[in-house]
């Protein structure tokens, strides 16, 4: 114990000084909070919402009689920029490989939450019924 | 004996220890040291007044010292406790914006027909024909409603105390139908995006959410 001044031990001292330690601690863990749990409801309705549309808009049954992911692409192309795509159509002969892929312009693969809505397709063409599925993945930019 | 207290106590010669020592104690008293008076040491400067009030540099620094802590914990609390009020209004408004914003791109509300019929009519708001097809009628109705009948169709969409703003929007960022209201005062303002189809254009249905005090 010293014999003058205001700080009478280093004991207090140090507990003074962890308290204000702990407080800034707990302002910048306060600041830093947010509601990462609304994010990913947003991706997932995000996604389902874009593979509703482009199978009522009728995309998915027309990209598939084309064979070509030009329509399916130039759909997904004009989603917010927020969000990244990417379809994979798969044929019942071939669950393994898609059948059309398309990828988001601009979009790598690098995301640490994928979100995935399918939907089952019943497309009649000339001869017969062919069943196919569409995957569409979401995640954040 | 009292002057050899008064100089151990450092205090002015007009202090009447007599009063706090008198004469028939001073006669058993052969010598009273600070610490028996309760003091271990006085620091420099330290001042005993005729009340018996003690005040010393260093108890003003210590006070001030304290009370510096005291403030800077009450204010750091509070500052503490408005951001977890905050966070919670964030919460509640991001539920709210949820609730709100399902149901009028997923639903066609109740009546189904509602856009046909008088405002009164109307139990539940929703815009689609299916599920993310919007209906033109539908949105146009609602659109005027949100113009004519602000503060009962919020209760109707049970927004409570929330200010709610519809926005259809192209990718490009072009409003194609606009309705309600942002408190422009708000403290918290959540904005809640839908993908849907409206007159076979894929847009973006905006339902932005706000509070204020």
């Amino acid at each position: 114990m010293q014999t003058k001044g205001f700080i009478i031990s280093t004991d207090a001292f140090i507990g003074l000084s962890m308290l204000a330690f702990i407080v800034v601690i707990a302002f910048f863990y306060l600041s830093t909070v947010s509601l990462t749990s609304w994010n990913t409801i947003d991706l997932i309705d995000a996604s389902r919402d874009e593979i509703t549309v482009l199978e009522k808009q009728q995309v998915l049954e027309n990209a598939i009689k084309q064979s070509s992911a030009d329509l399916i692409l130039s759909k997904i192309n004009a989603t917010s920029d927020a969000y990244c795509f990417e379809l994979s159509i798969f044929s019942q002969n071939n669950l393994d490989v898609p059948m059309l892929y398309a990828i988001k312009t601009g979009c790598t693969k690098n995301y640490e939450q994928l979100v995935v809505a399918d939907r089952t397709l019943v497309v009649n063409t000339d001869t017969n019924i062919e069943f196919y599925i569409a995957k569409l993945g979401g995640w954040y930019k | 004996m009292v002057d050899i207290i008064k100089g151990l106590l450092k205090v002015p010669a007009d202090v009447a220890l007599h009063k706090h020592f008198s004469a028939h104690a001073c006669g058993k008293l052969k010598f009273i040291t600070p610490a028996k008076l309760g003091f271990a040491r006085f620091s420099k400067g330290a001042r005993l007044n005729g009340r018996g009030q003690f005040f010393s540099p260093d108890l003003i620094i210590a006070l001030t010292v304290f009370i510096i802590i005291l403030a800077f914990f009450f204010v750091s609390s509070h500052a503490m406790s408005v951001q977890i009020d905050l966070y919670y209004i964030k919460n509640e408004l991001e539920d709210v914006s949820h609730a709100v914003v399902n149901p009028l791109v997923l639903f066609g509300g109740e009546p189904y027909n509602w856009e046909t019929k008088s405002f009164s009519d109307l139990n539940r708001m929703g815009l689609a024909n299916e599920r993310n097809i919007l209906d033109d009628e539908k949105v146009d109705k609602f659109v005027e409603y949100l113009t004519t009948d602000y503060n009962t169709l919020r209760t109707k969409m049970s927004l409570g105390k929330y200010d709610f703003k519809f926005e259809l929007q192209d990718f490009n960022g072009s409003v194609i139908k606009e309705g309600g209201y942002v408190n422009p005062d708000f403290i918290v303002r959540i904005v809640q995006k839908r993908i849907a189809s409206y007159n076979d254009r894929q847009v973006i249905v905006r339902g932005i959410i706000s509070y204020a005090n």
